[in-house]
């Protein structure tokens, strides 16, 4: 749906721009992203709004998108399902972070987090996919040192808001991390991979890539 | 006068659009984990 409401559009713009039929492509495709984005946002913060979580939800958004840009990992084979799960997964885990947690677990977990985060650097970044391989060896290289500054940088925040009492908002920073760090693992591929499986034997659809 | 500024809103957001297909084209979705099929002249 949003797909054929992007092409509509950007057709739309490029008949009034006289643009050419891959400049066409493009706007559709930077469309559809946009409108995506747009869509899986809205229907998260209503949600984190109505349960009460805005804050740790989006402190978890602004770990997890970040780590997934740099990072990658596995994908869901249609919108309406990567729409469902994602907003499970950022909803729930915001919602999860406002839980009570010492503070000591609390520095256990960011400590375990960042060693988890270490392996998956050297193991598994960059996460790609059947539709955007990443082959060349320097990009991969240059990926897993922007994966190495980001979890630089996601420590020393947690570890400062764990110091100053901010125990809910480093949890959502742990959560965040956690979250994309999984959908890297091939854990996480499996996951997604099941997922689109048991909705196709369902509902029929194409494989996940 | 009113079509010359419609020309530019639109421009601008073609503009907008083709910037936000090519910063994709090269980095995964934020926060999205679905991957649009990529159109033959972004391949």
């Amino acid at each position: 749906m949003v797909h054929a409401l992007a092409r509509k559009l950007a057709k739309r713009l490029g008949d009034n721009l006289h643009s050419s039929g891959a400049k066409i492509d493009v706007y559709a495709y930077g469309l559809e992203v946009l409108l995506m984005t747009l869509i899986t946002l809205a229907v998260v913060v209503c949600l984190a709004q109505m349960l009460g979580s805005v804050p740790t939800t989006l402190i978890f958004l602004a770990v997890f998108a970040p780590f997934r840009s740099i990072g990658g990992g596995g994908h869901l084979s249609t919108y309406p399902r990567c729409l469902f799960f994602g907003t499970c997964i950022m909803v729930g885990f915001g919602y999860l972070a406002a839980i009570n947690i010492e503070p000591y677990i609390l520095l256990g977990s960011v400590t375990a987090t960042a060693m988890l985060a270490l392996y998956t650097i050297v193991k598994w970044v960059p996460a790609d996919t059947v539709k955007r391989p990443i082959t060349d060896e320097k990009v991969r290289s240059r990926q897993k040192l922007y994966m190495l500054f980001a979890v630089c940088i996601w420590l020393v925040i947690a570890t400062s808001l764990t110091q100053y009492g901010l125990h809910n908002y480093a949890l959502a920073m742990v959560m965040g991390a956690l979250g994309s760090l999984f959908l890297i693992t091939p854990w996480g591929y499996w996951l997604l991979e099941a997922i689109d499986k048991i909705l196709n034997r369902m509902r029929g659809g194409e494989a996940n890539v | 006068m009113f079509r010359k500024i419609q020309l530019m809103a639109l421009s601008a957001m073609a503009i907008m659009l083709t910037f936000i297909a090519t910063a994709n084209v090269s980095s995964f979705k934020w926060f999205i984990i679905y991957e649009p099929e990529l159109p033959e002249c972004l391949k």
